[in-house]
């Protein structure tokens, strides 16, 4: 089995270094060697994007989500009140995985993210694939402002691997904050 | 701090109440479990569980389903990535996430290091699997059906995570585990040919020996999706589960189908009450901490129940629906059955088990986290002139005639004094070590075992796999001495003080049968 798996990732370098470019959406170069990505990649996601040092930045009303979060939330996911609340409490479940120092914190940021997800899921539509990619862009864009420097950015992987073999049941009712 | 952990975990065990339950055989119901593949996040995966909910819904055939994720993440690889993407020139972070989840186009710079990132990584599914499989046992013995959808990497977990469950499950129960492979780079399914799918412009096929395409993939406009990138024909949500193409109806019917081949659980109430419980039946010591102050408290698992040190006592003769195995040990392979017992609030206690030890003391949760009772090595015992005092025999399934080799791993006293190896016999009720002798049947009193795995966790692990046993004496003040045994053949060997020090002995007692 170890044999395997050591071929298995021995082929994704080599099938996916060949496949780069080959026109899929995802392996289509946006840039190559040391240039930057692409400029769309970098275009802010909200002005004055929170690059502080530090994993909290700057969150001034102390609601456990960055000042520029609540801005971007504000102005792309509050259509309704409940897609606002939603869309906060996935910003702050991801704010405690880059908050998450050890183990144990890891483990309760995860379910508060699991928890976040099962609100958004319940809350939004979710009938149909494009509702479905909907709620999971919104995750997608605050979780990468929320990891938006490398030292947020290694937090937060750092919190995925300290709850490696964890399983994630439902959330117990009320999964909305 | 371990120390005190284990104490207000012992602690917590003795405070432990069970609710006058009646077992009552659960409704016909099934958990899909999300076994996810590499650079997935929780959050990503929650996604890949909500569009199985959403496509096969709370309710398939008479079944209830319950969904959930065993998750798995490769370690370190976020350093690395961050590291690389410094060096890449890119100053802000959020693009990797996107990147991550398939949210614009990565740049040729990230797919390159992410390939020979992956390429440097050897996968080391053991903590994983040891956890998810605790779960998938966990809701079988509740009378669940567990379907594992795994994909890509999440293949290699559930397929060590299905080896390690058989070890637990008797009496055919394994016929309610089932998975269906997604985008396949193991040689098998569970250690079957399938079911599975992989498409055909999927790059997971180049994987040497991993299943073979079995989908050509369309698609919804019916034409061949030979357009398609070889990554983005891998991805779980975006090709498989993806409407834009037909594999989605297949990749459905193939789950609900291992719903309703999965067979539905014999009462669980039998297996813990009559099987595992009449299996772990003795008298224990439970042993955490790093001296000085280890802790050694008395567990008595009886018939009905477990009776502690302080003699309170819970009973687990009902205990069918007080089973919640939450949190699993993460580190080791080496169970059979356990117990889980709810009460102390807000935490969770629990002990695991195997036939003659309490060999994973309790777990918890809440404010007290999980940690388990380790000791470290220390140094090998400096005397062993003091008799043994063994007052009942728990040596039947070793019976037969062992030869003690000492080599260099240990400096054990006796064997120092002797050139040639020291005979160690055990016959029925007695015991022989050398020229000593020493009966086992000795007043009638219950041996003490000791929960060796907290001592000696690495050599647990290591032989865990066959039956083993230990013994030792039941006075603390007294030496002890003890041994793990496999197929005849003693692997390990250990003599010490109980309350002086934690000892391994790595003698090569390989069985000269004599």
């Amino acid at each position: 089995m170890k044999t395997n798996r050591l071929f298995f990732v021995a082929l994704l370098f080599l099938l996916v270094t060949a496949c780069s470019g080959e026109g899929g959406s995802v392996s289509t170069p946006a840039a190559k060697g040391n240039v930057p990505a692409a400029a769309a990649d970098d275009a802010p996601l909200v002005d004055n994007e929170d690059l502080t040092p530090g994993l909290k930045g700057i969150d001034a009303d102390a609601n456990g989500i960055r000042d520029d979060i609540d801005r971007f939330i504000a102005s792309h996911y509050s259509a309704t009140s409940i897609m606002k609340k939603t869309a906060e409490q996935e910003a702050r479940a991801f704010q405690k995985q880059v908050d998450a120092a050890t183990p144990e914190q890891a483990l309760a940021a995860a379910n508060a993210v699991s928890r976040a997800a099962d609100c958004t899921f319940k809350t939004l539509p979710h009938a149909t694939e494009k509702d479905l990619k909907f709620a999971e862009d919104m995750s997608i864009e605050i979780k990468a402002l929320t990891a938006n420097t490398k030292e947020r950015f290694e937090a937060y992987w750092k919190a995925q691997e300290m709850v490696s073999g964890a399983v994630f049941m439902d959330a117990k009712e009320p999964v909305c904050d | 701090m371990k120390n005190v952990i284990c104490i207000i975990i012992l602690w917590g065990l003795t405070q432990l109440s069970f609710a006058e339950v009646s077992c009552v055989r659960p409704s016909l119901s099934a958990t899909i479990y999300f076994s996810n593949g590499i650079k997935t996040d929780v959050r990503s995966a929650k996604a890949s569980r909500a569009s199985l909910e959403a496509a096969l819904g709370r309710e398939y055939n008479g079944h209830a389903l319950d969904y959930a994720i065993a998750y798995n993440e490769t370690s370190g690889m976020a350093t690395d990535l961050a590291q690389a993407t410094a060096q890449s020139g890119v100053q802000n972070n959020k693009n990797i996430l996107r990147w991550l989840n398939g949210k614009n186009l990565a740049p040729e710079w990230f797919l390159n290091w992410f390939d020979q990132y992956l390429f440097k990584r050897n996968l080391d599914v053991a903590k994983e699997t040891a956890s998810h499989a605790n779960f998938y046992l966990n809701d079988i013995l509740h009378g669940k059906k567990v379907v594992v959808v795994s994909h890509s990497q999440g293949n290699f977990y559930v397929n060590e995570a299905k080896q390690l469950l058989a070890r637990q499950l008797r009496d055919g129960k394994m016929s309610s585990f089932a998975i269906f492979g997604v985008a396949v780079p193991a040689d098998n399914i569970g250690g079957s040919s399938g079911p599975y799918l992989t498409n055909h412009r999927d790059f997971i096929q180049k994987v040497p020996r991993s299943l073979p395409p079995n989908w050509k993939l369309h698609h919804s406009d019916k034409t061949v999706a030979d357009d398609l990138g070889p990554i983005q024909a891998h991805l779980f949500n975006a090709t498989y589960m993806s409407d834009d193409f037909d594999i989605k109806t297949a990749l459905l019917a193939g789950i609900r189908s291992q719903i309703d081949a999965a067979a539905r659980p014999a009462h669980s109430c039998e297996t813990f009450n009559a099987s595992i419980l009449s299996m772990v039946t003795g008298t224990y010591l439970s042993t955490c901490g790093f001296e000085p102050k280890e802790t050694i408290n008395q567990i008595q698992i009886t018939g009905t129940g477990m009776v502690f040190q302080d003699k309170t006592s819970v009973d687990l003769t009902r205990m069918e629906t007080s089973l919640s195995l939450e949190k699993g040990f993460q580190d080791s392979n080496a169970y059979i059955g356990f117990l889980y017992a709810g009460g102390v609030n807000p935490g969770r206690g629990g002990a695991f088990w195997d036939s003659n030890r309490i060999f994973q003391d309790p777990v918890s949760e809440g404010p007290n986290p999980p940690r388990y009772c380790r000791v470290t090595k220390e140094t090998p015992p400096t005397k062993l002139e003091s008799d043994f005092s063994i007052s009942q025999t728990m040596l039947v399934p070793a019976r037969g005639l062992y030869r003690m080799l000492p080599i260099n791993a240990c400096t054990f006293n006796r064997t120092k004094k002797n050139d040639k190896p020291i005979e160690f016999a055990i016959d029925g009720s007695t015991i022989r070590l050398g020229d000593k002798k020493w009966n086992l049947n000795m007043g009638g009193e219950s041996v003490s075992l000791l929960g060796l795995d907290l001592r000696l966790p690495e050599l647990i692990m290591r032989n865990i796999d066959e039956p083993g046993f230990f013994f030792a004496s039941s006075d603390e003040k007294n030496p002890y001495m003890l041994y793990y045994s496999r197929n005849k053949e003693i692997l390990w060997f250990s003599a010490t003080e109980v309350n002086k020090s934690t000892t391994i002995c790595d003698f090569d007692m390989r069985n000269q049968d004599l």
